[in-house]
């Protein structure tokens, strides 16, 4: 037994290894740049393009999203290219892999971006018009050399003309040298990749970068309370589920009929629709003075000074509303399990045997049926729990509870990586632990299964 | 409660389900007939002029004189404009449009669109997006789990070190197409790569070898059920460029392709341990002929019930994604954003319970639907 439980808690290991990499790989293969996306939500338009955007702005945004680092311990690109390609934004450099791909000769090509990006980013005395065609990187030199001819006809500037003598030079080069050779360049450790999976294994994620709290310290304080919605919606949901699903599954009839369609009908109801329905109607009195049910959502009695336990005991009646909705999903699922177990074990010959000695029915039910019949709720247990921390995000965010699903979407929203990094590795961490907890719980509850096939 | 009672009331709740599913399906194929602002005809001294077919020849009001007529069932249109004089609109009131006078049946939004026609395209949308992103999982599903359920851990591949220079040229043309490949896949794949030649060197040093695929198919269901659906799916969303229903759709199909992977994985296993495929492998078969031939069609019974359940979950994954703003585009109108807008508006109570009644219902029968399937293949077995 130990020995499984050993092997399986050092298999954790690479799992978590495991995912972490493919959340790495699925994240940057993805249409979409974290640090464009994070500048764009700064400067507050939903129109600020990649196209205004140097690569000295661009290398401090990513510097603070600790993105200004490669990808991975190398790279690979043409044999000459130089060694800190990655450092361009990504408009730039596709500028250049166009430039390289029609005229070749890297060294020039990089020559002519890193001019025209100086022109860009730094106070020159050029006009807008010729700043903004710049900025747009427009791989299309001749185009870019007539702007040029068209401002230095007006006004001189030694440094137009110069990069107006490095574009005559490249397109006069004439035929390709494109290089067929790639380069492996090594980066080292000093790696986005190398980063995450360190940060991640020694739970250092970093500070929440829009207002500079730890994000471990910003998770826990609200994982307190999605802890305790989802204790209490698991006990309450557990306990009714039970009642139901085992009166259906040993009853057979017009209730279990019945009951098996509400339950259906429960369990349809999409979690995010009965919370918007009970907070709309249920909580104000607009619609009739009985409706005023429940007191208004969210969580607004946090004082610093209290302790976690007073928040809670100031805070309870508004907890009533989100535990509801959390526990009648819960009863929905788990009651139709319970009732199609139940149905299943009181078919078995030792109910009959059971029944022969003379036992009464509910010896029966709650002694031998329940017991067998509870196989797959305590395994259940384990999975559950993870499965309704994420179910509890849509609550949370309806009902304005600063826990750890409105932290995410907010974290979301407002593009603050280092929050959603750390929720999801603790998220994937507990459903890990969820599993291997009920693998266990599986093998420790049914004797017939052996420990050592893993 | 007599057998009989118990038959006919499960005929009855199925057939139920079914015409639910039935009659969202019409609703959602023609959604651009029953919600339209162009009407169908107008009869003018006995002549019909089918506007219907013609490019935007829009609201009523351009026709001051006819003699007769037809409109859509649902005379608005869902997207593209605004009317900020019919702001929340409760359902039943009657608008001016020309000489016409209009019934928004299920009230406006907070742009004065109307619900009922934008009601009808989220239907259309859910279904579409349903349909793309269980198409993709299950084929990707069904693909692997056949793989790794065929072969087990025993995938016979002649190593030889010809393959080697093969394994560079495709990577090198890779590398041509793209001067910066991403380095992060094919950084990993070729460790993984790296590690497989040395397990193959070490493990045996004949040419053929088996690749454990059962293990790396396993492996790859474990690690992607180990994130939270909906958390992998908002962290994906958002880090998606421009959004569209496509995208979504088949950013849901990268988190769904494991049920079907497992389920199929299963089936293949059971089914390939029968003698009748010892049979057909003795009589020369090609493996390909043996999988799709005698072996996927054995399995198509579980994998229906996946398919009604795996629609149901896409349908309620969809909806909170767009009621949470995430991952759909702006402009969109899904029940999802339509039910988002009743949150803000607390008033607004039709917003808040016609969509939401819509998800339920299609989603209540795909489940009755998928359960009684369910039941029919156990029996079956």
């Amino acid at each position: 037994m130990w020995r499984f439980i050993i092997k399986r808690v050092l298999l954790i290991v690479p799992t978590i290894f495991l995912v972490l990499t493919l959340i790495f790989i699925i994240a940057k293969s993805l249409p979409g740049d974290p640090v464009l996306a994070a500048m764009r939500y700064q400067n507050n338009s939903m129109d600020f393009s990649s196209d205004m955007i140097d690569s000295r702005t661009y290398n401090i945004a990513a510097k603070n999203l600790n993105l200004d680092k490669p990808e991975f311990y190398f790279s690979i690109v043409p044999s000459n290219f130089p060694s800190d390609f990655y450092k361009l934004s990504p408009l730039q450099k596709k500028f250049m892999t166009n430039l390289f791909r029609q005229y070749g000769n890297a060294e020039l090509v990089f020559a002519l971006t890193h001019e025209i990006d100086e022109i860009v980013s730094e106070d020159f005395s050029a006009s807008e018009s010729i700043k903004s065609t710049f900025s747009r990187f427009i791989p299309d030199l001749n185009y870019l050399s007539s702007t040029i001819k068209g401002t230095l006809n007006t006004s001189p500037n030694t440094k137009l003309s110069q990069i107006l003598d490095l574009i005559q030079h490249l397109s006069g080069l004439g035929k390709r040298n494109n290089s067929y050779l790639p380069k492996i360049v090594w980066h080292g450790r000093d790696n986005q990749y190398h980063t995450w999976i360190r940060n991640a294994f020694l739970l250092n994620l970093g500070a929440s970068t829009t207002d500079g709290q730890p994000a471990l310290k910003v998770i826990f304080s609200s994982f307190r309370w999605t802890f305790i919605i989802n204790f209490f919606s698991i006990i309450i949901g557990y306990s009714l589920a039970i009642l139901i699903g085992v009166y259906a599954g040993w009853n057979k009839g017009l209730f279990d009929k019945i009951s098996s369609i509400i339950m259906y009908l429960i369990y349809s109801i999409p979690v995010f629709w009965m919370a918007t329905i009970l907070v709309v109607f249920f909580t104000t009195s607009e619609y009739g003075s009985w409706t005023n049910i429940f007191p208004s959502v969210g969580i607004w009695n946090i004082n610093s000074s209290d302790s976690f336990v007073q928040m809670i005991g100031k805070n309870f009646p508004l907890l009533v509303l989100p535990v509801f909705i959390l526990s009648t999903n819960l009863l929905a699922f788990i009651a139709r399990i319970v009732r199609n177990s139940v149905a299943e074990e009181k078919n078995k010959f030792y109910v009959r045997h059971a029944r022969t000695k003379g036992l009464s029915e509910q010896y029966i039910l709650w002694y031998h049926v329940f017991r067998n019949a509870s196989f797959p709720l305590i395994t259940l247990i384990a999975s559950v729990f993870p499965a309704a921390l994420a179910g509890s995000l849509v609550v949370e965010v309806i009902c304005n509870i600063p826990g750890t699903g409105r932290v995410l979407y907010n974290a979301i929203l407002g593009q603050d990586w280092a929050i959603v990094n750390g929720i999801v590795m603790i998220y994937t961490l507990l459903t890990v632990t969820g599993l291997l907890i009920s693998d266990i719980l599986y093998r420790w509850v049914d004797p017939r299964l052996k420990w050592d096939g893993a | 409660m007599n057998r009989n009672f118990s038959i006919r009331w499960d005929k009855y709740t199925y057939f139920i389900a079914w015409s639910i599913l039935a009659l969202f399906a019409i609703v959602g194929i023609f959604a651009p007939l029953i919600a339209t602002d162009q009407p169908y005809y107008i009869k003018k001294d006995n002549r019909i002029n089918w506007t219907m077919f013609k490019d935007r020849v829009t609201i009523a009001e351009n026709f001051q004189n006819y003699d007769e007529i037809k409109l859509a069932p649902i005379p608005f249109r869902n997207e593209g404009y605004t009317n900020l004089n019919e702001r929340f609109v409760p359902p039943g009131t009657k608008v001016k449009r020309g000489p016409l006078e209009l019934t928004h049946y299920l009230g406006t939004d907070r742009l004065g669109r109307d619900v009922a026609a934008g009601i009808v395209f989220g239907c259309r949308k859910s279904l579409l997006i349903a349909i793309i992103s269980i198409g993709a999982a299950s084929f990707i599903g069904i693909l692997l789990g056949a793989l790794a359920g065929y072969w087990g851990n025993k995938l016979p591949v002649r190593w030889s070190w010809s393959l080697l220079p093969v394994m560079v040229l495709i990577c090198y043309l890779l590398y041509l197409i793209k001067y910066t490949i991403m380095t992060v896949s094919i950084g990993i794949l070729c460790m993984i790569a790296l590690v497989f030649v040395i397990y193959f060197i070490l493990k045996n040093r004949r040419p053929s070898v088996f690749a454990p695929v059962d293990q790396i198919i396993l492996k790859l269901i474990e690690t992607f059920q180990s994130i939270p659906a909906l958390l992998l799916l908002m962290v994906i969303a958002a880090l998606i460029d421009s959004p569209t229903l496509i995208t979504l759709a088949l950013i849901i199909a990268l988190v769904r392709w494991t049920s079907f992977a497992r389920i199929t994985r299963a089936e293949v296993m059971k089914v390939n341990a029968q003698d009748y495929i010892t049979a057909a492998r003795v009589s020369g078969l090609s493996h390909r002929k043996i999988i799709t031939h005698y072996i996927l069609p054995e399995t198509l019974g579980p994998l229906v019930v996946v398919f009604a359940f795996g629609i149901s979950s896409v349908i309620l994954l969809e909806s909170t994604l767009s009621f949470l703003g995430i991952g759909i585009p702006i402009d969109q109108v899904t029940w999802g954003t339509l039910l988002a807008q009743a949150r803000q508006s607390t008033n607004a109570w039709w917003l808040a319970l016609f969509p939401g009644l819509c998800i339920m219902l299609l989603v209540f029968s795909l489940n009755l639907i998928g359960s009684h399937l369910k039941q029919h293949f156990d029996a079956q077995d």
